[in-house]
């Protein structure tokens, strides 16, 4: 403290006396001093010279190496959250892998999940295959980050070590590397993805999203032309059988969101910060495999088009909260329940797991506790005791068997509630803001009160415009998140 | 026999023999109660070695499933019932031949039932006590199955009378109930006669006991025949309901390949299908282990054989009408799932299903194969085999493809599902063989009173 007081002290040159300034410190656990910048480097020039034009020589594949979409360089990799966040293209999860174009695996024999090994110059890595649309041909692409021998419990060897594939004198950039070699080794090696590859299939599920209706599209020039050409043009929004809404029942607060699919960039964030937000366990690689990922939220990636050059989708999807719920009516013990504000809700305590509820939800939003997640795997953080620090406290922890999913964050509308209470307030829409709303971007996502005026309300002049529709209308669920469907800006004026 | 069916048209008062080989009543009596006084023989031992063994293998697996959770099974997102759904409606299924041949066939005066009818009841009350344990095991939490009963609570929570799983529990425990009651009556007389020929005390007292003072008068008799005749018609509409409402199940929901208005009446038929096999499989054996080839004849099996062709007919008919009603309605989704059964991953099992339920069976068109051993045997094997994948595809192959295509996936089965499948049949079959060294595996009152002569008769068949 001495030291402190006669040395550090007065170079820092602190507003505060000593003795706060100690304090202050100490409670920051850092301290900045003002250090002097001695000098700046100068940018030599001569060094960008002799990069110019100058041709690669490439008889073989080239190989692509990036930084982990979710670990980064793998500093990330003893993190649970993000092991298992799909990656928004592939929804691979817990492992890396060699992405190549369908091209050049037919020409190699190669398969989703073949081995290969794949040379550069003398270094070498065995890793699987992944068959990526719209990859360029004779490119690998792999991302680092993965394989780290002392990572923690959750990293510890999950997925290859493509780092020994990096080189010092790389030639050109220490992320590509030319002329490598792949060739097919025995054996395969499953990847966990959270979605089947039959987006291409021939025939029946080739572009069923779009037939399906399930992803609406339309261009920027159409939308000019008549906004409501969704409706009109296309024929979507055919007259029902199915009667005019009960909107008597929901005469307070009716809470509801909308997600802009223009926006969305499928990055997955908001799937972070849900399972955040709601203690939403991490499952390990073995059970993702077998499908039974927990997230509550997730984004479809859906392809349409072919192989080479594929147009990409990304819908965010959770539980939708139906007016007409189907699940509702039939879980046996009456479990899942419908709110006065419009909440399709889960009582634990009650749930006995039959699973009719999942079966019968349109949306697969649900997800069940098949073992006690929070101990059974050794690969998922929860097993140590530190991390139940982590846990969110307004949140109930569920127990092995019981269904689970979305609750549109109900712990912060009964904490706006009660704030409002408190302060004497009308509860206003606004109020609430989900944690997946907090966490997108791009402000995709909106949330809040559908019975509140369009002009009050954000959320509402989302809810209300003409490119809204909802997720399978046909089936009479009435569903209460609205998607905006996506535009394409084909630029017609430039061609 | 050739003859014979001559005679059946011709002469009305003809009646076809329905016990053959002249004997005479203490012979059936006899030939009935030998097995419950003779001890063990080798051929029990091992018969009953091997289900116990198969049940044992079952009942560690629920015990494994109990502890760590339903993750041990193949079930996940999309396909949210796997086994223990099948195996509930395949068990409930072969049910009900025993009550159809118990109360249907006894309210049409079908006398030839009465050589089977007590080993097919108790099969049925078998069966339903195999399909009753898997609703309970399928659950998350199973200890909390009393959840699903209306018992009167200081929540005051009730179950949720909209699901169709709560009317199964009214179903299947109503069905389990009456059926044993209807067993039970059956069984007072048979009860009485054992009582009063059997040697050891303590027997003696059992027998006394069940057979509530049975003193076969015409009093006791008379009373009998009216509690029967009433629990007959009570248990004649559970054949339809109690498999209506297992339909109901899927019906209800709005998954495609599930909901479909032609499953109540698919079911029923489907369920009495596998139900006659299952009991025409077990009699061939029973009949040669326990000589009652003279009381259970080929002459029944080969009824049993012609009504599992008519039933077969009518699930494949109900197949057809699945794919015409998915083509008619022009729902895409509903198309798609029933492509998908034929040619999608699973389509084996749809096939499978398809040779063994529909083309097999139509073996039974020749007299020579309906009166055939090992050719009905076989058949029997097979449209269990069949049936049971029925009701894979349905359950499995509806769910694994339905609305959105992100969330599809596929259903791989684990080795603990195929042990409590083995210990399902485990548990059966070990009820089955305790049964017939325990009681008359026949109603001996029932076949006295058709074997010839029996019946006062002026010898011109009036």
């Amino acid at each position: 403290m001495k030291n402190w007081e006669e040395t550090i002290y007065p170079v820092i040159n602190s507003p505060l006396d000593f003795k706060r300034f100690w304090q202050t410190s100490l409670h920051d656990g850092v301290v900045f001093s003002n250090e002097p910048v001695t000098s700046l480097g100068v940018f030599n020039s001569a060094s960008v010279s002799g990069l110019s034009d100058r041709k690669i020589e490439n008889k073989g594949f080239i190989v692509i190496l990036k930084e982990s979409y979710t670990l980064s360089d793998g500093r990330f990799a003893d993190n649970g959250w993000l092991q298992e966040l799909p990656h928004p293209v592939t929804k691979i999860t817990w492992d890396n892998y060699a992405a190549i174009s369908k091209d050049s695996a037919d020409e190699l024999g190669l398969n989703n999940n073949d081995l290969v090994e794949i040379n550069v110059g003398n270094r070498k890595l065995i890793i699987p295959v992944f068959l990526q649309p719209g990859a360029a041909d004779k490119t690998i692409t792999i991302e680092l980050g993965y394989g780290r021998e002392k990572a923690g419990i959750v990293g510890t060897n999950v997925g290859f070590n493509a780092n020994v594939l990096l080189s010092k004198n790389s030639g050109q950039s220490p992320w590509i590397y030319s002329n490598a070699e792949i060739k097919k080794i025995s054996g395969t090696y499953k990847l966990a993805s959270t979605q089947e590859h039959h987006a291409f299939d021939k025939g029946l599920t080739k572009d069923a999203p779009n037939r399906r209706g399930l992803i609406r599209t339309g261009t920027l020039e159409e939308y000019k032309k008549d906004p409501d050409f969704l409706k009109s043009e296309k024929g979507l929004d055919q007259p029902t059988f199915y009667g005019q809404h009960l909107k008597t029942l929901y005469t307070g607060t009716k809470w509801g969101m909308s997600i802009d699919l223009n926006k969305c960039l499928g990055c997955g964030e908001c799937v972070v910060a849900c399972t955040s937000e709601n203690n939403v366990p991490v499952v390990g690689k073995d059970q993702v495999e077998r499908s039974r990922e927990m997230q509550w939220l997730r984004i479809d990636r859906y392809y349409s088009g072919d192989y080479e050059d594929p147009e990409v989708f990304n819908q965010p999807m959770l539980c939708q909260h139906c007016d007409h719920a189907p699940c509702e009516n039939v879980c046996p013990v009456a479990a899942t329940t419908h709110s006065d504000d419009g909440l399709n809700q889960m009582a634990y305590n009650r749930c006995v797991g039959t699973r009719y509820c999942s079966n019968n939800c349109p949306y697969k939003v649900r997800r069940f506790n098949f073992y006690d997640f929070k101990s059974h795997f050794k690969d998922s953080f929860q097993e140590n005791n530190i991390f139940s620090l982590l846990y969110n406290p307004e949140v109930s922890v569920r127990s092995r068997g019981v269904m689970e999913k979305c609750t549109f964050c109900v712990q912060r509308i009964m904490d706006a509630r009660e704030n409002a209470i408190r302060e004497n307030k009308p509860l206003k829409g606004s109020d609430v803001k989900t944690a997946c709303q907090e966490a997108c971007n791009t402000e995709a996502i909106k949330f809040g009160d559908m019975n509140e005026k369009e002009s009050e309300s954000e959320y509402n002049k989302y809810k209300n415009h003409s490119l809204g529709y909802h997720m399978l209308e046909d089936l009479n669920t009435r569903p209460n998140i609205t998607y905006l469907a996506k535009l394409k800006n084909t630029h017609p004026e430039e061609t | 026999m050739n003859s014979n069916t001559q005679e059946v048209m011709t002469d009305y008062k003809h009646e076809a023999v329905l016990v053959e080989g002249g004997l005479t009543r203490s012979d059936i009596e006899e030939f009935v109660a030998r097995p419950l006084d003779t001890k063990p023989d080798k051929k029990f031992l091992i018969a009953i070695t091997i289900s116990g063994s198969m049940l044992l293998l079952g009942a560690l697996c629920v015990g494994l499933t109990f502890w760590f959770g339903v993750g041990l099974w193949g079930n996940n997102q999309p396909v949210g019932w796997g086994f223990g759904i099948v195996n509930f409606v395949y068990w409930i299924g072969i049910g009900h031949a025993g009550t159809l041949i118990s109360a249907i066939l006894f309210l049409l005066r079908q006398r030839w039932r009465t050589g089977i009818a007590r080993f097919a009841e108790a099969m049925t009350i078998f069966a339903v006590m195999c399909a009753g344990l898997f609703p309970i095991i399928h659950m998350g939490r199973p200890w909390l199955a009393g959840y699903l009963l209306p018992y009167p609570n200081q929540h005051a929570l009730w179950p949720n009378f909209t699901s169709p799983l709560v009317w199964d529990v009214f179903a299947v425990s109503t069905y389990f109930t009456v059926s044993l009651v209807f067993w039970y009556i059956g069984l007072i007389p048979d009860f009485a006669s054992l009582r009063d020929r059997t040697k050891t005390k303590l027997k003696k007292i059992i027998y006394s006991i069940f057979s509530l003072g049975w003193r076969h008068s015409h009093r006791n008799w008379q009373h009998y025949e009216k509690a029967y005749l009433i629990l007959a018609g009570f248990a004649t509409p559970l054949v339809l309901s109690v498999h209506t409402i297992v339909s109901f199940d899927f019906a209800v929901s709005i998954v495609p390949g599930w909901h479909t208005t032609i499953f109540p009446p698919y079911f029923v038929a489907g369920a009495v299908f596998s139900g006659f096999a299952m009991v025409v499989l077990v009699l061939v054996f029973v009949r040669k282990l326990f000589n009652l080839e003279h009381i259970i004849t080929v002459t029944h099996l080969e009824r049993m054989n012609k009504i599992m062709m008519a039933t077969g007919m009518m699930v494949g008919y109900g197949y057809a009408m699945e794919f015409f009603i998915a083509w008619y309605s022009g729902n895409p989704f509903e198309q798609f799932v029933f492509i998908s059964r034929a040619l999608g991953p699973y389509a084996f099992t749809y096939w499978i299903m398809i040779s063994c339920n529909v083309i097999i069976p139509q073996l039974f068109w020749f007299k020579r194969f309906r009166r055939s051993i090992p050719v009905m045997l076989a058949i029997a094997i097979l449209v269990n085999v069949g049936m049971w994948m029925e009701r894979f595809v349905i359950v499995v192959t509806s769910l694994h493809r339905d609305f959105l295509p992100s969330s599809w996936g596929m259903f791989i089965p684990t080795l603990t599902d195929f042990g409590i499948l083995i210990g399902s049949f485990g548990l059966f079959f070990t009820l089955v063989i305790l049964f017939t060294k325990t009681l008359p595996v026949v109603s001996i009152a029932e076949v006295k009173a058709v074997s010839e002569g029996a019946q006062p008769s002026h010898g011109d068949g009036h």
